[in-house]
């Protein structure tokens, strides 16, 4: 269908671009049907000192309903730029009949920007302002690109973006700094690695073990990311001295390029593959890596190895007929790879992430005192499934789970499991929940109450049954001697409290000071809540269940993860301290404070 | 010199037809000829049909707000101008009319003109001028000449049907002097279309402005000349090394203010011969006192149109061309933020404003 004409906006737009310098519309608005999108194409002339005038044509798509959506500008085939710079989308070509290039440069908000000339910010919601804004960057962009000034030292290092690509894998590794120190001995080498593929697709194909030299690198992944050195698959790295671009900011695009590249960094990339290639010949089309070390900040120290991964195509069997005249040995295997590492091969370049704690940890974790600590959780109802989740999220490995309850319809009101879940065992399945959760949680789920038998190397238990019983076995148990704290969190009537009590070794504890200190507390509750009654589990049910809602779970469960970092993070943390929800006269939410007696 | 196209594009879709015109416009017309063709007094005569005017090539401006947009259709017979008489060919046409449109009609000297609640349709009645002719009409009917389309939506007509366009003039019965005339709309299309196509396709813009400019300051000038005629002034004027509309508007009045000087002095209409039957003179009607007058309103819009191209200033510039096409033309809307050209870098970036994230 014909779109006829593009709103009153989109034309107002365009014509506040006429007084732009160097501007020149060259193809009014169209509408693009496959992005939907409308775009004008125009031209750009810059007077740059040293270059003198030169021009370049571009194409601008804005949304139908602008100026709302996104804006993006993309180089045209016919008088486009055609490398990548920094700051760039990969500049691929398209297929015919598509008139621009794949390699919009990145001129928007927040942070990935060129956004240093202290110019104004995105005008959103301005017709007239928004389209020129990006169009006057633009400008900007081309000036410091040509000008080769794109990133001061100072501003963050950004890796090269890889071609648009059709594979859907995600190649992950977890690179920081402890390992930059083990590779900055190894750059120029090459070796085996190894990496198991996971995630609903099995489109996640995690690193896990390098080989180098005698000594491996392996990554501290949880319990989702299995080692599977046996049968795990097996891929070829190749580590470089500094990022493999040619031309400005542009990964090769072929065999050939990357092997010049590579070369000129004094890298044979073919003597590699052929030393290793006997050990990928039953991996179909085998993983190649390529590292280079990249700084936080342009100029800075490099402090990190980034990774950037390949799909080869599937290398010679074994049994495959060597080429006349060659015999069936490592060099006729190799003559028959040879036919498919050719050198105008289209490398298939696969997305990679940086999976590292460090990286994660940047957007904020637990300090690794607490993160260290193997948690044992007694009970996984309401608020030890939540809290679980919490720790392992904030970075907390070690988690044992101990629980034997089974999870039943009514729990997923205010559990973290899920109906998929109902008929299982609570902590089992948390288990599974928690370690996918996050790479690096270890968690493990006992399906039995306490007091049952839980690992020796414990460092903090939690109790989140609300159980007098386990508290009273807690107090039996025979703990290991090492030092151990111990929380235990519980909630008031309709969950409107939160019962804190901490002791700061395990070995201390007894049920007796528990219920001195607590019954007070429980006293006031229910003279705050006259004729409170618990209610029945369900109709046709004899089993009371306590009232409250999984929102309040989720406030106390934060809540509990505050006085946790707070209780190992100082000595003397024994007590009990008691938070409340406090609403307004209509009995609405208003905040919450700690409570006294 | 300030560059508005784009300025003009937006004024110039808002005074073009709109898609609903277009669609009344079609669905007249093709209703039109569906009931000629099946009416039986008249199938047997009728060799071809086809559009003319200004819908037909692209120089049409919107109708004012309680007028229809208007098409015509003409009807090419096998009627030969030897053995029947005008009055007697249009005759031959009133029981159609009386059945299919009682009441609408109202025959004029050289058409029918059919009034409906949303379209005007002109039905203009045509003979072939010899049997070579009728045979190529005949055969050129589902060509393109017959093609509902704009000439602008239609990519090198005249080079695709060359041979269609190479027919004859036809013949109209003229009801007020009682006798065959020549006509030859095809030729004004085909003249059109090769005009805009020499003008970088900017010249029915430039038509569709000047009609424009025309409505607007209809108070100031004398009614005629208007429609073909004021566009055949156009097409005869406008030069061919234009590369806007702007241009091609400004130098087509200029051209007009510095070709009739003289004929004006001597207090005279200019002869404009017809595309396709050059002893027709497009202007016939048009008195001297008025051309005087329309003279004189070209000649002061022509010094404005030429200030409004020279002027660098992107706002005075399109003030200026507001006061020429009126409000259609889009206000000023642009210099938001700083001009052009770049700051160097400086120090690295820093966040700004409110870093929320989810």
């Amino acid at each position: 269908m014909e779109k006829d004409q593009p709103n009153d906006n989109i034309l107002l737009a365009r014509r506040s671009l006429e007084d732009i310098d160097g501007y020149e519309l060259i193809d009014d608005w169209q509408f693009d049907h496959k992005k939907n999108k409308w775009y004008i194409k125009f031209s750009l002339t810059l007077d740059a000192q040293i270059e003198g005038k030169f021009t370049t044509n571009w194409l601008a798509f804005v949304h139908e309903k602008y100026p709302a959506g996104k804006i993006k500008i993309y180089p045209s085939k016919e008088n486009g730029i055609e490398h990548t710079y920094l700051h760039q989308e990969f500049n691929q070509n398209t297929v015919d009949g598509i008139q621009w290039r794949t390699g919009a440069p990145c001129l928007e908000e927040p942070l990935k920007v060129v956004g240093r000339d202290n110019s104004v910010e995105e005008p959103f919601g301005s017709a007239p302002g928004r389209l020129r804004w990006y169009i006057e960057r633009l400008m900007t962009w081309i000036h410091l690109a040509s000008q080769n000034m794109l990133i001061p030292p100072g501003d963050p290092f950004e890796v090269p973006p890889i071609p648009a690509t059709k594979l859907s894998n995600i190649l992950v590794t977890a690179e920081d700094s402890k390992t930059f120190g083990f590779w900055s001995h190894h750059f120029g080498k090459s070796g085996i690695f190894y990496f198991t593929s996971i995630g609903k697709k099995n489109n996640l194909d995690v690193v896990s073990f390098f080989k180098v030299g005698k000594e491996p690198l392996k990554y501290e992944w949880g319990e989702k990311i299995p080692l599977n050195l046996g049968n795990g698959i097996l891929g070829i790295w190749v580590l470089a001295n500094e990022v493999p671009v040619f031309s400005q900011w542009e990964l090769p695009q072929t065999f050939d390029q990357l092997k010049n590249v590579l070369r000129a960094q004094n890298i044979d990339l073919a003597e590699s593959i052929k030393t290793l290639a006997d050990t990928l010949r039953s991996s179909k089309n085998p993983l190649l890596l390529v590292g280079f070390p990249i700084p936080e900040f342009v100029g800075g120290k490099s402090c990190q190895i980034h990774w950037l991964g390949i799909r080869l195509p599937t290398l010679s069997s074994n049994e495959a007929k060597p080429p006349n005249g060659f015999r069936t040995n490592q060099i006729g295997r190799w003559r028959n790879d040879l036919k498919v590492l050719r050198n105008d091969l289209s490398l298939r370049w696969v997305e990679t992430e940086n999976w590292s704690l460090e990286e994660f940890s940047r957007r904020s974790m637990l300090d690794e005192q607490i993160t260290s600590m193997a948690f044992l959780i007694l009970g996984a109802g309401a608020l030890g499934s939540v809290l679980v989740e919490q720790l392992a999220k904030l970075g907390v490995k070690n988690i044992t789970l101990v629980d034997g309850d089974v999870l039943k319809g009514g729990n997923l009101v205010r559990h973290s499991l899920g109906v998929d879940d109902v008929g299982e065992g609570k902590a089992s399945a948390l288990q599974e929940r928690v370690n996918n959760a996050i790479p690096y949680a270890s968690a493990k789920g006992i399906n039995e109450y306490f007091p049952t038998k839980v690992p020796e190397d414990i460092d903090i238990v939690i109790d989140c049954t609300g159980s007098d019983e386990v508290l009273s076995a807690i107090e039996n148990y025979n703990w290991p001697e090492n030092d151990i704290q111990f929380y235990s969190f519980s909630f008031g009537i309709n969950l409107q409290k939160l019962f804190v009590y901490k002791k700061g070794s395990i070995h201390d504890f007894s049920y007796q000071d528990f219920t001195t200190q607590l019954s007070p507390w429980g006293e006031k509750d229910y003279v705050e809540h006259p004729g409170f009654k618990l209610p029945k589990e369900g109709i046709g049910c004899w089993h009371p269940a306590f009232p409250g809602r999984f929102d309040d779970v989720t406030i106390w469960s934060g809540i509990a993860v505050k006085e946790i970092e707070k209780g190992v993070n100082c000595d003397a943390i024994d007590g009990v301290s008691t938070y409340k929800i406090i609403s307004d006269d209509d009995g609405s939410f208003s905040g919450i404070i700690k409570d006294s007696l | 010199m300030a560059i508005v196209n784009s300025y003009f594009n937006d004024f110039l879709s808002s005074i073009s037809l709109q898609q609903s015109h277009i669609e009344d416009l079609k669905l007249g017309h093709i209703t039109l000829r569906d009931r000629l063709l099946a009416y039986d007094g008249l199938k047997d005569i009728i060799v071809a049909t086809f559009l003319q005017g200004s819908y037909r090539r692209a120089t049409a401006v919107r109708p004012h707000a309680d007028n229809r947009a208007d098409v015509d259709l003409i009807v090419v017979t096998n009627l030969s101008s030897d053995t029947i008489t005008p009055v007697e060919v249009v005759k031959k046409f009133i029981p159609f009319l009386e059945k299919h449109y009682k009441d609408k009609y109202q025959i004029n000297g050289r058409s029918i003109a059919i009034e409906l609640s949303y379209v005007d349709l002109d039905l203009v009645i045509t003979s072939a001028p010899s049997e070579v002719e009728l045979t190529s009409y005949k055969s050129a009917e589902n060509n393109l000449i017959t093609d509902d389309r704009m000439i602008t939506e239609i990519e090198n007509l005249v080079y695709k049907a060359s041979a269609e366009w190479k027919l004859s003039p036809l013949l109209i019965p003229d009801r007020d002097v009682r006798e065959w005339t020549r006509t030859h709309p095809l030729e004004q299309i085909r003249w059109t279309q090769e005009k805009n196509s020499r003008c970088s396709g900017h010249y029915v813009n430039v038509v569709k402005a000047i009609k424009w400019w025309h409505r607007i300051h209809s108070e100031e000038l004398p009614k005629y000349p208007k429609s073909y005629p004021l566009e055949h002034l156009i097409g005869t004027n406008c030069p061919e090394m234009i590369d806007s509309v702007a241009e091609g508007f400004t130098f087509s009045l200029e051209a007009i203010v510095a070709n009739y000087q003289d004929t004006v002095a001597r207090q005279e209409v200019p002869f404009l011969p017809d595309h396709g039957v050059p002893e027709h003179d497009v202007f016939k009607r048009i008195s001297a006192t008025d051309f005087s007058q329309f003279y004189s309103g070209i000649k002061e819009a022509a010094k404005i149109a030429r200030e409004a191209l020279d002027e660098t200033d992107i706002e005075k510039s399109v003030n200026l061309w507001r006061s020429l096409l009126g409000t259609r033309f889009p206000e000023y809307s642009g210099g938001s933020s700083n001009k052009g050209g770049f700051i160097p870098p400086s120090n690295p970036t820093t966040p700004q404003r409110t870093q929320r994230f989810a």
